[in-house]
């Protein structure tokens, strides 16, 4: 029975009217992924033998009808701890670590009754945006294997638009859920900082780090999101709001609702043609559907990447010293000296771009340029979030491409970081608000997938997923297939 | 535009805890001057009156009961050190008989 492109809803309704077991469902998906895996490169590590123990007790015990997600698969990035498995972060440094406690979202979807495959590939420590920089391997974009998935959750997005799973956990800093959202279309969801615990998650920029769900359709986004969001002690920037149902009104429609298109940032970034008429076409397609366009100006958006770069790779610095060759990890065996242990474990485990990062923030905080360069970004950062306020004063939320351009192919970046980083200019300035963003398929451009974003105020998860439903019921973007094109 | 010179370069490797041979550090310092150059867009921007913002959401200063939970982890997480002895993680002597700074 070809499972392997069935949403969350669907499956449950197929195991509570036993016309399928969970053990069938686990088994159909890693025969998929026997077949396809090879071509993607999506996953480090596999879990079958446990995933399937697990699947025979749920069958044993019995699926809740009540429970949507109950007994059902997903996959989860490879820098969220997962107790007992491997979690690497796509990198040399954690190469053998087997983390002692599970993620708080991780405990999350296990009190849900999901299923986990395994660990997905992503760019290392969460840095970059083509899944380029695993330490491990390149992950392919099953639209054209000779593109990039995007990233950093660039497996997490390609394991999910491959039919390897339903639904995967990807994290965002500045852009690492939507945009590979958009290169593989598929749904990505961004929550507002503060709604899902970053226990567990392994940080990168600790004041822009969110997780979140990747799926084929908007309902699966919402229904996932329920089950990890939520206020968590152990994590004290996770924000004290009460539980929420994301799906509830799902089907509200947009009528009269007011969305803001910064028309002006269009022209002054450096988007492809082909990709803003797509996003055109999309804007007439809400005006269809009743909403009303407003022409906004988001003054300060064009200085996200750097304020972006500067703050994230001085957040980044910091929390990258733990990774010092003592306490866990890679440790060089060369060394005569306390010192030589942290120098030689960190250049010989860590990769070129992140130790690039850790080289921008730590002289960005130094003596000397900590005023010009840490302190101008975070006070360029509160411009950036007023922008967003005044926008949400006179409209409900704000639509922009999720990314300058479709999948470019592989290797085509990798040596130019700087080209690389102007990629995020639609996405970073979320991050800087701590604002929620999703990440719907839109359209195509040459056969690659187009994603659109739509951005709300904090908490307006809710408004996003009622509003991205209404596009994707009226369109069938989310119902086009990959075709794994392009191999060699 | 802020021209990078070797020394701060190298000082920022330092104070990284980083190494790079004399060919790598001769790319990154051309790396970091087009990244320094990119930053320094910020330049331009006037933020007079404007206060920083370092947090994602308006939360501060969060706290808890102070009230002290036991953990018995300490077995499992001493097993993932690359040298142990008992309770304690194995490393070379801090005060060196080699040079070079702990």
């Amino acid at each position: 029975m070809a499972l392997e492109y069935k949403t969350l809803e669907e499956l449950h309704t197929m195991l509570v009217n036993k016309e399928t077991t969970v053990e069938a469902i686990v088994r159909d998906l890693y025969e998929r992924i026997d077949e396809k895996e090879e071509q993607i490169g999506a996953f480090l590590y596999l879990n079958k033998e446990q995933a399937i123990e697990q699947a025979k007790k749920v069958d044993e015990e019995g699926i809740d009808p009540n429970n949507v997600l109950s007994g059902l698969p997903i996959a989860i990035k490879d820098n969220i701890v997962t107790k007992d498995e491997p979690t690497t972060a796509a990198s040399r440094m954690l190469e053998n670590f087997v983390p002692v406690y599970d993620a708080t979202v991780v405990k999350n979807l296990k009190d849900a009754g999901m299923i986990s495959l395994g660990k997905l590939n992503m760019d290392e420590f969460a840095m970059g945006g083509s899944n380029e920089n695993s330490a491990y391997k390149i992950c392919h974009n099953p639209w054209d294997l000779s593109r990039v998935p995007g990233g950093s959750s660039g497996g997490s997005a390609a394991a999910v638009a491959a039919g390897f799973i339903p639904a995967s956990l990807g994290t965002d800093t500045g852009g690492s859920i939507r945009q590979p959202a958009a290169f593989n279309g598929i749904v990505g969801m961004k929550p507002t900082y503060g709604r899902v615990s970053r226990y567990g998650l392994i940080a990168f920029a600790s004041s822009l780090d969110q997780i979140g769900p990747m799926t084929r359709t908007v309902k699966d986004n919402a229904l996932v999101l329920n089950a990890i969001s939520g206020h968590d002690e152990m994590d004290s920037t996770s924000y004290p709001s009460e539980k929420e149902d994301f799906t509830k009104d799902i089907d509200k429609g947009v009528k009269g609702l007011k969305i803001g298109v910064p028309r002006k940032l269009f022209k002054d970034s450096a988007l492809d043609d082909d990709v803003m008429d797509v996003i055109e076409e999309a804007v007439s397609k809400y005006e269809e559907l009743g909403a009303e366009i407003v022409e906004i100006d988001l003054k300060y958006a064009l200085y996200g990447t750097p304020t972006y770069y500067i703050l994230a790779s001085s957040e980044a610095s910091s929390n990258l010293q733990r990774f010092d060759g003592i306490h866990y990890g890679y440790r060089s065996d060369k060394f005569a000296n306390l010192d030589d242990i942290y120098v030689n474990s960190r250049s010989e485990g860590l990769g070129p771009e992140v130790k690039r990062r850790i080289m921008l923030g730590t002289f960005s905080l130094s003596s000397g340029y900590y005023d010009d360069h840490f302190e101008k970004a975070a006070r360029v950062r509160t411009l950036i979030c007023k922008d967003f306020q005044e926008a949400f004063e006179k409209v409900d939320l704000v639509l922009t491409p999720s990314s300058l351009t479709p999948a470019y192919k592989i290797g085509g970046k990798i040596e130019n970081p700087l080209q690389m980083y102007k990629e995020d200019t639609f996405t970073v300035s979320i991050n800087l608000a701590g604002i929620p963003a999703i990440s719907i398929p839109c359209g195509f451009v040459n056969e690659l997938p187009i994603g659109l974003q739509l951005i709300g105020n904090h908490f307006e998860e809710q408004k996003l997923y009622q509003t991205a439903y209404a596009f994707e019921q009226a369109t069938d973007y989310h119902n086009q297939r990959p075709e794994f094109k392009g191999g060699e | 535009m802020m021209t990078i010179e070797k020394d701060t370069i190298r000082q920022t490797i330092e104070l990284s805890k980083l190494e790079y041979s004399d060919a790598q550090e001769q790319e990154l310092i051309k790396e970091m001057q087009k990244i320094i150059t990119f930053v320094e867009q910020l330049d331009s921007v006037d933020v007079s009156g404007v206060k920083p913002t370092y947090n994602g959401i308006d939360l501060h200063s969060v706290l808890r009961e102070d009230k002290a939970v036991k953990s018995d982890r300490t077995d499992q997480l001493i097993e993932n050190a690359p040298t142990s002895k008992d309770d304690y993680i194995q490393v070379p002597s801090v005060v060196d008989k080699e040079g070079g700074d702990a």
